[in-house]
C-alpha cells in the first residue's frame, strides 16, 4: 500500500508538471487516466470490502439462528416437536379452527376425529392427537401461556353427570389437585352437555354444541 | 362555498380515534378481553354499544377484521325466544348463529353462541354523524 501511495503521490506530481508545461497546448495529460484506472480500482476494492462486511455479518446471523434452533430442544429438556406445534410441559399442542366439542373429539376416545369435509391438516386423528388432558397445574399454565387473548380452547375435559367432570382419558377431574390454584376453578353451570373451554385466564363450562378453536394434544418425542 | 361545505360534510364523516369506519357506521375493536355483560357496559356511556351489524358490507368487513379472535357482538336471547340486539329489536335472521348459546360472538369462521361468561374480545358500533 506505501508503494502504491508513494507512486500515485509521484504519478500526480508530474501530471502537475506535465500539465503546467502544456498549459495552452490542449493536451491531456495520460497520467490523468492513470488516477482514474486508480480510483476506479480502489472504488472496487472499497465495494468488494463493503460486500465482505455485509456478507460475513450475514452469515453471522445464521450462525446465530441455526444455534438457537439447536438450543432450543435443550432447554425443553430434550422434548421435540414437529414443525407448527408448541412443546408445553413435555407435550405438544397444535391449534384447531372453530368446531363444536364433539367435533373437534369424536368418537373413539381419547383419540379425536374430524368431520370428512375437515381440513386434513386439522385432522386431529391423523395427526395421533386428541384434546388436551391436563394433569399437573404447571400444564395449565403452560397452555394458557400459548393462547391469545380472544381465541379460547376446547380441552378434553366435560361433564358425564351434572357436577361430575371427567377427562376424555376416563380419569376423573380432581378439582383438590388444584385447590391451591383457583385458575382452575371451572366457571359456569355442570349440567349436563356441558364441555371445558380454556381461556388465557380460566377454565369454563361452555355448551358442547358451540363453535370454538380446539386444541390438539400429543406426547413430545 | 361548495367546497367549504363538502369539506365539512367529509369531516364530520370520519370516525375518531381507534374507531374504524366503515358504511354508515364506526366499529371498536378491543384489545381487551370481557364477558358479554361486562363488554355491554363498555362504552355505553358514549352513545355506542356492543356491534349491531345490518348490513352484508359490515359483516364481511367485521369478520375479516375479527380474523380467528373472537368477538362479542350485540345480540342475545332468553331460553326459547329469538335473537334480540342490545337496543329490543329483534334479529331478522339474515344470517346464521351457530350453537344453542344465548350470546352471540363473532370471528372469521362467522357468528356462534356462547354462554356468555368466557372473556373474549368485543365489537362496538356507533352511527357516523
Amino acid at each position: 500500500m506505501e508503494n502504491a501511495d508513494g507512486y500515485m503521490v509521484l504519478d500526480y506530481k508530474n501530471c502537475f508538471k506535465f500539465r503546467q508545461k502544456s498549459k495552452g497546448r490542449n493536451i491531456v495529460s495520460p497520467c490523468i487516466y492513470n488516477i482514474i484506472v486508480l480510483l476506479v480500482c480502489s472504488c472496487i476494492g472499497i465495494l468488494i470490502f463493503m460486500i465482505t462486511l455485509i456478507c460475513l455479518n450475514f452469515w453471522g446471523k445464521i450462525m446465530d439462528f441455526s444455534q438457537k434452533v439447536i438450543i432450543s430442544p435443550l432447554v425443553g429438556n430434550n422434548y421435540l416437536c414437529s414443525k407448527d406445534w408448541l412443546l408445553n410441559q413435555e407435550k405438544c399442542t397444535f391449534s384447531i379452527s372453530s368446531k363444536t366439542w364433539n367435533e373437534s373429539d369424536l368418537g373413539t376416545l381419547p383419540f379425536c376425529h374430524f368431520a370428512p369435509s375437515s381440513e386434513s391438516q386439522h385432522d386431529c386423528a391423523n395427526l395421533q392427537a386428541h384434546l388436551p388432558v391436563i394433569q399437573t397445574f404447571k400444564e395449565l399454565e403452560s397452555i394458557q401461556r400459548t393462547l391469545k387473548p380472544g381465541s379460547p380452547g376446547w380441552i378434553g375435559l366435560y361433564v358425564t353427570s351434572p357436577g361430575k367432570w371427567m377427562w376424555i382419558n376416563k380419569s376423573p377431574f380432581r378439582s383438590n389437585v388444584y385447590a391451591l390454584s383457583p385458575s382452575f376453578l371451572i366457571t359456569g353451570p355442570t349440567d349436563h352437555k356441558r364441555c371445558a373451554l380454556i381461556t388465557g385466564n380460566q377454565v369454563y363450562s361452555e355448551d358442547c354444541n358451540s363453535k370454538f378453536n380446539g386444541i390438539c394434544q400429543r406426547d413430545a418425542f | 362555498v361548495v367546497f367549504a361545505k363538502l369539506s365539512k360534510c367529509t369531516q364530520t364523516m370520519e370516525c375518531s380515534g381507534k374507531w374504524i369506519g366503515v358504511g354508515k357506521k364506526c366499529f371498536y375493536f378491543s384489545g381487551d378481553t370481557k364477558n358479554w355483560t361486562a363488554s355491554k357496559r363498555f362504552f355505553s356511556s358514549q352513545g355506542s354499544k356492543l356491534a349491531h351489524i345490518d348490513t352484508q358490507e359490515d359483516m364481511e368487513f367485521l369478520r375479516r377484521h375479527a380474523g380467528t379472535f373472537m368477538h362479542w357482538i350485540g345480540l342475545n336471547r332468553k331460553q326459547g325466544e329469538s335473537w334480540k340486539w342490545t337496543n329490543d329489536t329483534t334479529l331478522n335472521p339474515w344470517f346464521g348463529i351457530s350453537g344453542i348459546g344465548s350470546f352471540a360472538f363473532l370471528n372469521a369462521d362467522g357468528v356462534h353462541s356462547s354462554r356468555g361468561f368466557i372473556d373474549i374480545k368485543w365489537i362496538c358500533s356507533k352511527p357516523k354523524f
